[in-house]
Protein backbone atom coordinates (compact mmCIF):
# COMPACT_ATOMS: atom_id res chain seq x y z
CA UNK A 1 0.00 0.00 0.00
CA UNK A 2 2.52 2.55 1.04
CA UNK A 3 4.58 1.26 -1.86
CA UNK A 4 1.73 1.96 -4.26
CA UNK A 5 1.90 5.34 -2.92
CA UNK A 6 5.14 6.28 -2.81
CA UNK A 7 4.76 5.27 -6.29
CA UNK A 8 1.88 7.74 -6.99
CA UNK A 9 3.44 10.62 -5.10
CA UNK A 10 6.87 10.45 -6.67
CA UNK A 11 5.14 10.18 -10.12
CA UNK A 12 3.72 13.15 -9.70
CA UNK A 13 6.78 15.07 -8.52
CA UNK A 14 8.17 14.27 -11.23
CA UNK A 15 5.68 14.88 -14.06
CA UNK A 16 5.42 18.41 -11.86
CA UNK A 17 9.10 18.66 -12.47
CA UNK A 18 8.93 17.75 -16.28
CA UNK A 19 6.22 20.63 -16.65
CA UNK A 20 8.28 23.19 -15.02
CA UNK A 21 11.55 22.37 -17.30
CA UNK A 22 9.06 22.46 -20.01
CA UNK A 23 8.10 25.51 -19.48
CA UNK A 24 10.98 26.77 -18.10
CA UNK A 25 13.49 26.09 -20.59
CA UNK A 26 10.94 24.24 -23.34
CA UNK A 27 9.57 27.57 -24.71
CA UNK A 28 11.69 30.63 -27.15
CA UNK A 29 11.75 33.39 -25.06
CA UNK A 30 9.62 35.41 -27.76
CA UNK A 31 7.06 33.18 -27.67
CA UNK A 32 3.80 35.21 -26.03
CA UNK A 33 2.16 34.75 -22.96
CA UNK A 34 -0.99 32.82 -24.40
CA UNK A 35 1.46 29.47 -25.46
CA UNK A 36 2.95 29.56 -22.32
CA UNK A 37 -0.53 29.16 -20.13
CA UNK A 38 -1.72 26.88 -22.76
CA UNK A 39 1.29 24.21 -22.18
CA UNK A 40 0.71 25.15 -18.51
CA UNK A 41 -2.76 23.89 -19.40
CA UNK A 42 -2.17 20.81 -21.29
CA UNK A 43 0.99 19.72 -18.55
CA UNK A 44 -2.00 19.87 -16.05
CA UNK A 45 -4.79 18.12 -17.71
CA UNK A 46 -1.75 15.34 -18.72
CA UNK A 47 -1.17 15.05 -14.93
CA UNK A 48 -4.20 14.63 -13.93
CA UNK A 49 -4.87 12.12 -16.94
CA UNK A 50 -1.61 10.12 -15.96
CA UNK A 51 -2.96 10.24 -12.09
CA UNK A 52 -5.95 8.64 -13.11
CA UNK A 53 -4.17 5.42 -14.45
CA UNK A 54 -2.07 5.32 -11.57
CA UNK A 55 -5.45 5.56 -9.02
CA UNK A 56 -7.31 2.56 -11.53
CA UNK A 57 -4.38 0.78 -11.61
CA UNK A 58 -2.65 0.51 -8.37
CA UNK A 59 -4.67 2.44 -5.58
CA UNK A 60 -8.21 1.73 -5.88
CA UNK A 61 -7.66 -2.30 -5.97
CA UNK A 62 -5.67 -1.74 -3.21
CA UNK A 63 -7.92 0.57 -1.24
CA UNK A 64 -10.48 -2.04 -2.06
CA UNK A 65 -8.97 -4.66 0.08
CA UNK A 66 -8.00 -2.58 2.61
CA UNK A 67 -11.61 -1.51 3.05
CA UNK A 68 -12.72 -4.97 2.56
CA UNK A 69 -10.60 -6.37 5.38
CA UNK A 70 -13.15 -4.82 8.34
CA UNK A 71 -15.89 -4.79 6.58
CA UNK A 72 -18.79 -5.80 8.84
CA UNK A 73 -22.55 -5.62 8.76
CA UNK A 74 -25.04 -4.11 11.44
CA UNK A 75 -25.63 -6.62 14.02
CA UNK A 76 -29.75 -7.64 14.05
CA UNK A 77 -28.83 -9.79 17.66
CA UNK A 78 -31.18 -8.02 19.65
CA UNK A 79 -33.71 -7.81 16.85
CA UNK A 80 -33.13 -11.69 16.59
CA UNK A 81 -33.74 -12.25 19.88
CA UNK A 82 -36.63 -9.68 20.26
CA UNK A 83 -38.81 -10.86 17.02
CA UNK A 84 -37.79 -14.43 18.36
CA UNK A 85 -34.53 -16.43 18.58
CA UNK A 86 -33.38 -17.95 15.26
CA UNK A 87 -30.81 -20.82 15.96
CA UNK A 88 -29.39 -20.39 12.40
CA UNK A 89 -29.07 -16.60 12.58
CA UNK A 90 -27.66 -16.46 16.16
CA UNK A 91 -25.05 -19.24 15.24
CA UNK A 92 -22.78 -16.19 14.00
CA UNK A 93 -23.27 -14.31 16.90
CA UNK A 94 -22.12 -16.97 19.60
CA UNK A 95 -19.39 -16.38 21.61
CA UNK A 96 -18.98 -18.38 25.23
CA UNK A 97 -21.08 -20.72 27.15
CA UNK A 98 -21.05 -22.06 30.40
CA UNK A 99 -22.75 -24.74 33.13
CA UNK A 100 -22.99 -23.88 36.24
CA UNK A 101 -24.49 -25.20 39.51
CA UNK A 102 -26.12 -22.47 41.93
CA UNK A 103 -25.87 -23.71 45.28
CA UNK A 104 -28.16 -20.60 46.52
CA UNK A 105 -31.18 -18.99 45.54
CA UNK A 106 -32.14 -16.19 44.31
CA UNK A 107 -29.37 -16.16 41.82
CA UNK A 108 -28.00 -12.52 41.57
CA UNK A 109 -27.07 -10.73 38.32
CA UNK A 110 -24.75 -7.99 39.08
CA UNK A 111 -23.49 -4.64 37.35
CA UNK A 112 -20.48 -3.79 38.68
CA UNK A 113 -19.75 -0.21 38.90
CA UNK A 114 -18.96 1.64 35.90
CA UNK A 115 -20.96 3.48 32.98
CA UNK A 116 -23.12 1.72 30.29
CA UNK A 117 -24.81 2.56 27.23
CA UNK A 118 -26.99 -0.01 26.85
CA UNK A 119 -29.00 -2.21 29.27
CA UNK A 120 -27.54 -6.10 29.36
CA UNK A 121 -30.71 -7.91 27.43
CA UNK A 122 -31.14 -11.40 28.95
CA UNK A 123 -33.30 -14.23 28.00
CA UNK A 124 -34.19 -16.81 30.76
CA UNK A 125 -35.61 -19.96 28.85
CA UNK A 126 -37.29 -22.14 32.07
CA UNK A 127 -36.80 -25.86 31.15
CA UNK A 128 -39.55 -28.64 31.99
CA UNK A 129 -36.65 -30.33 34.52
CA UNK A 130 -35.47 -29.16 38.01
CA UNK A 131 -32.04 -30.12 37.14
CA UNK A 132 -29.56 -27.47 39.40
CA UNK A 133 -28.05 -26.97 36.26
CA UNK A 134 -27.97 -23.06 34.91
CA UNK A 135 -26.61 -23.26 31.10
CA UNK A 136 -25.41 -19.84 30.26
CA UNK A 137 -24.66 -18.36 26.53
CA UNK A 138 -23.24 -14.93 25.79
CA UNK A 139 -23.88 -13.80 22.27
CA UNK A 140 -21.80 -10.63 20.85
CA UNK A 141 -22.04 -8.87 18.44
CA UNK A 142 -19.23 -6.25 17.43
CA UNK A 143 -19.45 -2.38 17.16
CA UNK A 144 -19.98 -1.03 13.22
CA UNK A 145 -19.12 2.60 12.64
CA UNK A 146 -19.73 2.96 8.36
CA UNK A 147 -19.53 -1.31 8.25
CA UNK A 148 -16.38 -1.27 9.82
CA UNK A 149 -15.72 -3.73 12.62
CA UNK A 150 -14.17 -1.50 15.45
CA UNK A 151 -13.78 -4.00 17.95
CA UNK A 152 -9.91 -3.54 18.11
CA UNK A 153 -10.66 -0.05 19.32
CA UNK A 154 -13.45 -0.45 21.93
CA UNK A 155 -13.80 -3.05 24.62
CA UNK A 156 -16.31 -5.62 25.04
CA UNK A 157 -18.19 -5.12 28.60
CA UNK A 158 -17.07 -8.13 29.90
CA UNK A 159 -19.40 -10.90 32.00
CA UNK A 160 -18.22 -12.55 34.68
CA UNK A 161 -19.80 -15.92 35.16
CA UNK A 162 -19.72 -17.63 38.54
CA UNK A 163 -21.81 -20.51 40.12
CA UNK A 164 -24.19 -17.65 42.05
CA UNK A 165 -24.05 -14.80 40.12
CA UNK A 166 -22.96 -13.21 36.95
CA UNK A 167 -21.55 -9.80 37.25
CA UNK A 168 -21.92 -7.23 34.20
CA UNK A 169 -19.00 -5.19 33.74
CA UNK A 170 -19.26 -1.90 31.01
CA UNK A 171 -15.26 -2.24 31.18
CA UNK A 172 -15.74 2.08 31.23
CA UNK A 173 -15.11 3.94 33.99
CA UNK A 174 -15.16 7.33 34.92
CA UNK A 175 -11.71 7.65 35.14
CA UNK A 176 -11.32 5.71 31.42
CA UNK A 177 -9.41 7.11 29.20
CA UNK A 178 -11.41 8.91 26.56
CA UNK A 179 -11.49 6.92 22.68
CA UNK A 180 -11.12 9.13 19.79
CA UNK A 181 -11.02 7.67 16.32
CA UNK A 182 -10.37 9.29 13.06
CA UNK A 183 -11.44 7.99 9.62
CA UNK A 184 -11.71 9.37 6.10
CA UNK A 185 -14.31 7.86 3.26
CA UNK A 186 -13.94 8.38 -0.36
CA UNK A 187 -17.64 9.03 -1.52
CA UNK A 188 -18.18 9.65 -5.26
CA UNK A 189 -19.18 12.98 -6.15
CA UNK A 190 -22.95 14.48 -6.45
CA UNK A 191 -22.88 14.63 -10.16
CA UNK A 192 -21.86 10.73 -10.28
CA UNK A 193 -23.85 9.68 -7.56
CA UNK A 194 -26.80 11.47 -9.83
CA UNK A 195 -26.31 9.67 -12.84
CA UNK A 196 -24.71 6.15 -11.43
CA UNK A 197 -27.24 4.71 -9.39
CA UNK A 198 -25.52 1.50 -7.88
CA UNK A 199 -22.54 3.83 -6.83
CA UNK A 200 -22.56 2.66 -3.00
CA UNK A 201 -22.77 5.57 -0.79
CA UNK A 202 -22.47 6.24 3.36
CA UNK A 203 -25.90 4.99 4.66
CA UNK A 204 -25.66 7.43 7.77
CA UNK A 205 -22.58 9.12 9.02
CA UNK A 206 -23.84 9.69 12.40
CA UNK A 207 -25.02 6.17 13.25
CA UNK A 208 -22.64 3.96 15.66
CA UNK A 209 -23.88 0.86 16.87
CA UNK A 210 -22.54 -0.28 20.27
CA UNK A 211 -21.36 -3.40 21.41
CA UNK A 212 -24.61 -5.89 21.67
CA UNK A 213 -24.41 -8.78 23.92
CA UNK A 214 -27.20 -11.02 24.85
CA UNK A 215 -27.28 -13.66 27.76
CA UNK A 216 -29.07 -16.36 27.14
CA UNK A 217 -29.60 -18.96 30.36
CA UNK A 218 -31.65 -21.85 30.36
CA UNK A 219 -32.91 -22.58 34.14
CA UNK A 220 -34.82 -25.46 35.52
CA UNK A 221 -38.51 -24.64 36.49
CA UNK A 222 -39.21 -22.16 38.97
CA UNK A 223 -35.70 -20.81 39.07
CA UNK A 224 -35.27 -17.33 41.10
CA UNK A 225 -33.42 -14.68 39.75
CA UNK A 226 -32.63 -11.20 41.13
CA UNK A 227 -31.66 -8.37 38.91
CA UNK A 228 -30.57 -4.84 39.22
CA UNK A 229 -33.52 -3.67 36.94
CA UNK A 230 -31.37 -0.49 35.44
CA UNK A 231 -28.50 -2.72 33.73
CA UNK A 232 -30.85 -5.77 32.95
CA UNK A 233 -33.74 -6.51 30.39
CA UNK A 234 -34.86 -10.02 31.31
CA UNK A 235 -37.10 -11.69 29.07
CA UNK A 236 -38.27 -15.14 30.23
CA UNK A 237 -39.46 -17.69 28.49
CA UNK A 238 -40.96 -21.28 28.64
CA UNK A 239 -40.01 -24.15 26.86
CA UNK B 1 -12.78 47.80 -50.39
CA UNK B 2 -12.70 44.36 -50.55
CA UNK B 3 -13.55 42.04 -52.77
CA UNK B 4 -12.33 38.85 -51.39
CA UNK B 5 -15.30 36.57 -50.19
CA UNK B 6 -15.08 35.68 -46.99
CA UNK B 7 -15.91 32.23 -46.04
CA UNK B 8 -18.47 32.42 -42.42
CA UNK B 9 -16.95 29.12 -41.33
CA UNK B 10 -13.26 30.54 -41.72
CA UNK B 11 -14.29 33.66 -39.74
CA UNK B 12 -16.24 31.51 -36.54
CA UNK B 13 -12.67 29.35 -36.56
CA UNK B 14 -10.68 32.39 -36.48
CA UNK B 15 -12.54 33.82 -33.70
CA UNK B 16 -13.14 31.08 -31.85
CA UNK B 17 -9.16 30.49 -31.95
CA UNK B 18 -8.62 34.16 -31.39
CA UNK B 19 -10.95 33.92 -28.26
CA UNK B 20 -8.80 31.07 -27.49
CA UNK B 21 -5.54 33.19 -27.43
CA UNK B 22 -7.53 36.37 -25.53
CA UNK B 23 -8.98 34.88 -23.24
CA UNK B 24 -6.16 32.51 -22.53
CA UNK B 25 -6.04 33.80 -18.27
CA UNK B 26 -9.72 32.00 -17.94
CA UNK B 27 -7.83 28.60 -17.87
CA UNK B 28 -5.02 29.92 -15.79
CA UNK B 29 -7.78 31.08 -13.03
CA UNK B 30 -9.79 27.98 -13.71
CA UNK B 31 -6.32 25.72 -12.79
CA UNK B 32 -5.90 28.26 -9.81
CA UNK B 33 -9.40 27.65 -8.20
CA UNK B 34 -9.59 24.20 -9.12
CA UNK B 35 -6.04 23.37 -7.18
CA UNK B 36 -7.50 25.80 -4.37
CA UNK B 37 -10.68 23.58 -4.21
CA UNK B 38 -8.78 20.33 -4.40
CA UNK B 39 -6.54 21.85 -1.09
CA UNK B 40 -9.78 21.92 0.34
CA UNK B 41 -11.27 18.67 -0.22
CA UNK B 42 -9.90 16.81 2.40
CA UNK B 43 -11.14 18.85 4.83
CA UNK B 44 -14.16 19.97 3.16
CA UNK B 45 -16.75 17.51 4.56
CA UNK B 46 -15.92 16.41 8.57
CA UNK B 47 -18.43 14.38 10.50
CA UNK B 48 -18.28 13.31 14.43
CA UNK B 49 -20.76 11.28 16.32
CA UNK B 50 -20.08 9.55 19.73
CA UNK B 51 -20.91 8.02 22.54
CA UNK B 52 -19.99 8.11 26.07
CA UNK B 53 -16.66 6.98 25.70
CA UNK B 54 -15.98 7.37 21.88
CA UNK B 55 -16.08 9.87 19.94
CA UNK B 56 -15.56 9.13 15.40
CA UNK B 57 -14.41 11.67 13.28
CA UNK B 58 -14.89 11.11 9.65
CA UNK B 59 -13.42 13.24 6.80
CA UNK B 60 -15.32 12.50 3.58
CA UNK B 61 -13.32 13.16 0.13
CA UNK B 62 -15.46 13.94 -3.13
CA UNK B 63 -14.69 16.63 -6.03
CA UNK B 64 -18.52 17.86 -4.61
CA UNK B 65 -15.89 21.11 -4.11
CA UNK B 66 -14.31 21.08 -6.83
CA UNK B 67 -17.28 21.10 -8.84
CA UNK B 68 -18.99 23.75 -7.16
CA UNK B 69 -15.75 25.95 -7.39
CA UNK B 70 -15.74 25.19 -11.07
CA UNK B 71 -19.32 25.88 -11.57
CA UNK B 72 -18.88 29.25 -9.80
CA UNK B 73 -15.89 30.25 -12.42
CA UNK B 74 -18.05 28.98 -15.20
CA UNK B 75 -20.55 31.10 -14.58
CA UNK B 76 -18.03 34.09 -14.01
CA UNK B 77 -16.03 33.63 -17.18
CA UNK B 78 -19.40 33.04 -18.91
CA UNK B 79 -20.43 37.03 -17.75
CA UNK B 80 -17.35 38.18 -18.28
CA UNK B 81 -17.67 37.14 -22.22
CA UNK B 82 -20.72 39.02 -22.47
CA UNK B 83 -18.79 42.22 -21.54
CA UNK B 84 -18.10 45.39 -23.90
CA UNK B 85 -13.99 44.63 -22.67
CA UNK B 86 -14.65 41.11 -24.32
CA UNK B 87 -16.83 41.92 -27.36
CA UNK B 88 -14.25 44.30 -28.16
CA UNK B 89 -11.52 42.59 -28.55
CA UNK B 90 -13.11 41.16 -31.16
CA UNK B 91 -13.50 44.29 -33.25
CA UNK B 92 -10.12 43.70 -34.83
CA UNK B 93 -12.02 40.76 -37.09
CA UNK B 94 -14.12 40.77 -39.90
CA UNK B 95 -17.42 39.69 -37.68
CA UNK B 96 -21.34 39.61 -37.64
CA UNK B 97 -23.21 39.22 -34.63
CA UNK B 98 -23.86 35.72 -35.81
CA UNK B 99 -20.43 34.64 -36.36
CA UNK B 100 -19.25 36.15 -33.28
CA UNK B 101 -22.29 34.13 -31.05
CA UNK B 102 -21.61 30.88 -32.74
CA UNK B 103 -17.42 31.43 -31.85
CA UNK B 104 -18.46 32.26 -28.11
CA UNK B 105 -20.48 28.90 -27.94
CA UNK B 106 -17.79 26.96 -29.46
CA UNK B 107 -15.57 29.14 -26.85
CA UNK B 108 -17.90 28.33 -23.99
CA UNK B 109 -18.27 24.51 -25.42
CA UNK B 110 -14.45 24.40 -24.95
CA UNK B 111 -14.72 25.47 -21.70
CA UNK B 112 -16.93 23.28 -20.50
CA UNK B 113 -15.63 20.23 -21.90
CA UNK B 114 -12.35 21.40 -20.45
CA UNK B 115 -13.74 22.07 -16.75
CA UNK B 116 -15.56 19.03 -16.65
CA UNK B 117 -12.87 16.35 -17.52
CA UNK B 118 -10.38 18.21 -15.16
CA UNK B 119 -12.66 18.34 -12.51
CA UNK B 120 -13.69 14.85 -12.55
CA UNK B 121 -9.76 13.71 -13.11
CA UNK B 122 -8.85 16.48 -10.06
CA UNK B 123 -11.04 14.35 -8.03
CA UNK B 124 -8.93 11.86 -8.34
CA UNK B 125 -5.78 13.02 -7.73
CA UNK B 126 -7.12 14.06 -4.12
CA UNK B 127 -7.36 10.82 -3.72
CA UNK B 128 -5.06 9.72 -4.34
CA UNK B 129 -3.13 11.87 -1.88
CA UNK B 130 -5.57 11.60 0.51
CA UNK B 131 -3.95 8.60 2.38
CA UNK B 132 -0.89 10.92 2.42
CA UNK B 133 -2.17 13.07 4.28
CA UNK B 134 -4.04 11.35 6.40
CA UNK B 135 -1.14 8.84 7.82
CA UNK B 136 -2.71 7.95 11.16
CA UNK B 137 -6.59 7.68 9.88
CA UNK B 138 -8.19 4.35 8.66
CA UNK B 139 -10.62 4.53 5.37
CA UNK B 140 -13.79 2.96 6.13
CA UNK B 141 -15.28 4.03 3.31
CA UNK B 142 -14.41 3.42 -0.34
CA UNK B 143 -17.49 4.06 -3.78
CA UNK B 144 -15.27 1.68 -6.16
CA UNK B 145 -15.54 3.79 -9.59
CA UNK B 146 -15.73 2.06 -12.59
CA UNK B 147 -14.49 3.33 -15.86
CA UNK B 148 -17.78 4.50 -17.24
CA UNK B 149 -18.92 5.95 -13.94
CA UNK B 150 -15.99 8.13 -14.18
CA UNK B 151 -17.30 9.09 -18.16
CA UNK B 152 -20.45 9.64 -16.60
CA UNK B 153 -19.51 11.41 -14.42
CA UNK B 154 -17.38 13.60 -16.61
CA UNK B 155 -20.53 13.93 -18.87
CA UNK B 156 -22.62 15.06 -16.32
CA UNK B 157 -19.91 17.84 -15.03
CA UNK B 158 -19.56 18.99 -18.36
CA UNK B 159 -23.72 19.16 -19.05
CA UNK B 160 -23.92 21.44 -15.71
CA UNK B 161 -20.70 23.59 -16.44
CA UNK B 162 -22.72 24.19 -20.19
CA UNK B 163 -26.07 24.91 -18.07
CA UNK B 164 -24.38 27.01 -15.51
CA UNK B 165 -22.32 29.07 -18.31
CA UNK B 166 -25.66 29.39 -20.73
CA UNK B 167 -27.46 30.85 -17.41
CA UNK B 168 -24.15 33.41 -16.92
CA UNK B 169 -24.50 33.99 -20.12
CA UNK B 170 -27.95 34.95 -20.19
CA UNK B 171 -27.24 37.23 -17.20
CA UNK B 172 -24.42 38.92 -18.51
CA UNK B 173 -26.06 39.87 -21.90
CA UNK B 174 -29.22 41.43 -19.83
CA UNK B 175 -27.13 43.17 -17.54
CA UNK B 176 -25.63 45.12 -20.64
CA UNK B 177 -28.80 46.21 -21.92
CA UNK B 178 -28.48 49.24 -18.92
CA UNK B 179 -25.67 49.66 -16.28
CA UNK B 180 -28.20 49.54 -13.50
CA UNK B 181 -29.21 46.25 -14.27
CA UNK B 182 -25.93 44.56 -12.80
CA UNK B 183 -27.39 46.05 -9.09
CA UNK B 184 -31.16 44.89 -9.89
CA UNK B 185 -31.36 41.88 -11.85
CA UNK B 186 -28.94 40.45 -8.74
CA UNK B 187 -31.30 41.58 -6.20
CA UNK B 188 -34.15 40.21 -8.48
CA UNK B 189 -32.93 36.96 -8.66
CA UNK B 190 -32.44 36.78 -5.10
CA UNK B 191 -35.54 38.42 -4.23
CA UNK B 192 -37.35 35.96 -6.54
CA UNK B 193 -35.28 32.89 -4.92
CA UNK B 194 -36.88 34.44 -1.34
CA UNK B 195 -40.61 35.11 -2.48
CA UNK B 196 -41.00 31.69 -4.37
CA UNK B 197 -38.94 29.35 -2.95
CA UNK B 198 -40.67 26.13 -4.08
CA UNK B 199 -40.62 27.02 -7.42
CA UNK B 200 -36.86 27.29 -7.29
CA UNK B 201 -37.22 23.69 -5.78
CA UNK B 202 -39.13 22.54 -8.26
CA UNK B 203 -36.50 23.73 -10.99
CA UNK B 204 -33.70 22.66 -9.21
CA UNK B 205 -35.45 19.12 -8.98
CA UNK B 206 -36.33 18.75 -12.34
CA UNK B 207 -32.67 18.95 -12.77
CA UNK B 208 -30.89 17.84 -10.01
CA UNK B 209 -33.35 14.71 -9.53
CA UNK B 210 -32.75 13.48 -12.80
CA UNK B 211 -31.34 10.22 -12.68
CA UNK B 212 -30.91 9.02 -16.51
CA UNK B 213 -28.03 10.74 -17.93
CA UNK B 214 -29.40 11.19 -21.69
CA UNK B 215 -33.29 12.43 -19.98
CA UNK B 216 -30.67 15.33 -18.28
CA UNK B 217 -28.98 15.80 -21.70
CA UNK B 218 -32.16 16.66 -23.68
CA UNK B 219 -32.58 18.75 -20.27
CA UNK B 220 -29.78 20.71 -20.25
CA UNK B 221 -29.40 20.77 -23.90
CA UNK B 222 -32.62 22.09 -24.26
CA UNK B 223 -31.95 25.17 -21.43
CA UNK B 224 -28.70 25.93 -22.64
CA UNK B 225 -30.02 26.25 -26.50
CA UNK B 226 -33.00 28.61 -25.05
CA UNK B 227 -30.75 30.90 -22.55
CA UNK B 228 -28.32 31.17 -25.61
CA UNK B 229 -31.39 31.87 -27.70
CA UNK B 230 -32.98 34.56 -25.51
CA UNK B 231 -29.07 36.06 -25.10
CA UNK B 232 -28.86 36.24 -28.74
CA UNK B 233 -32.26 38.01 -28.82
CA UNK B 234 -31.07 40.44 -26.19
CA UNK B 235 -27.67 40.82 -27.63
CA UNK B 236 -29.18 41.90 -30.97
CA UNK B 237 -30.96 45.16 -29.23
CA UNK B 238 -27.67 46.18 -28.57
CA UNK B 239 -24.63 47.50 -30.95
CA UNK B 240 -21.85 45.85 -31.95
CA UNK B 241 -19.44 48.70 -30.49
CA UNK B 242 -20.61 51.73 -28.52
Amino acid sequence: MIGVLFFGVLTLAVAVLIVFLMVKYGTPIRKSTYKIKYRFLFGYIALLVLNTVIYFSFVQPNLVKETAEGTAEVSKLHHIFYEGADEQLLKQYKKTEWEITPTKSPFKLTFKDGLIENELLVLVQEREDTDNVVQVTLYEAPPVFIEQDLSQHIPAPIIHVENNQITYDSGFYEDSEYIELSFYAFEGDMITNQFVSDLPQIDNLYKYNEWEQVLQLSVPKDFKIDSVSDYFDVIRKKY
Amino acid sequence: MSFAKVNKYDIVKKQYVHKLHAHHNMFGTMMFVQLIAAFLTPWNQSFSTGTMRAEFFVHVISADIIIIFTSIWMIIVAIQLTTKAAKNKMSTFVTTKQTNRLSNMLFILTLGIIGGVTTQLLGIAVKIISPILFPNKELVFLAELTGMDMVIGIVGTILYLLLFASIGFLIGEIVQLHPTLIIIVPAIIIGLFILFTDVFGEIFAFYFFTSNILIFLIKAGFTVLLCFFISFFIGNRLEVRR
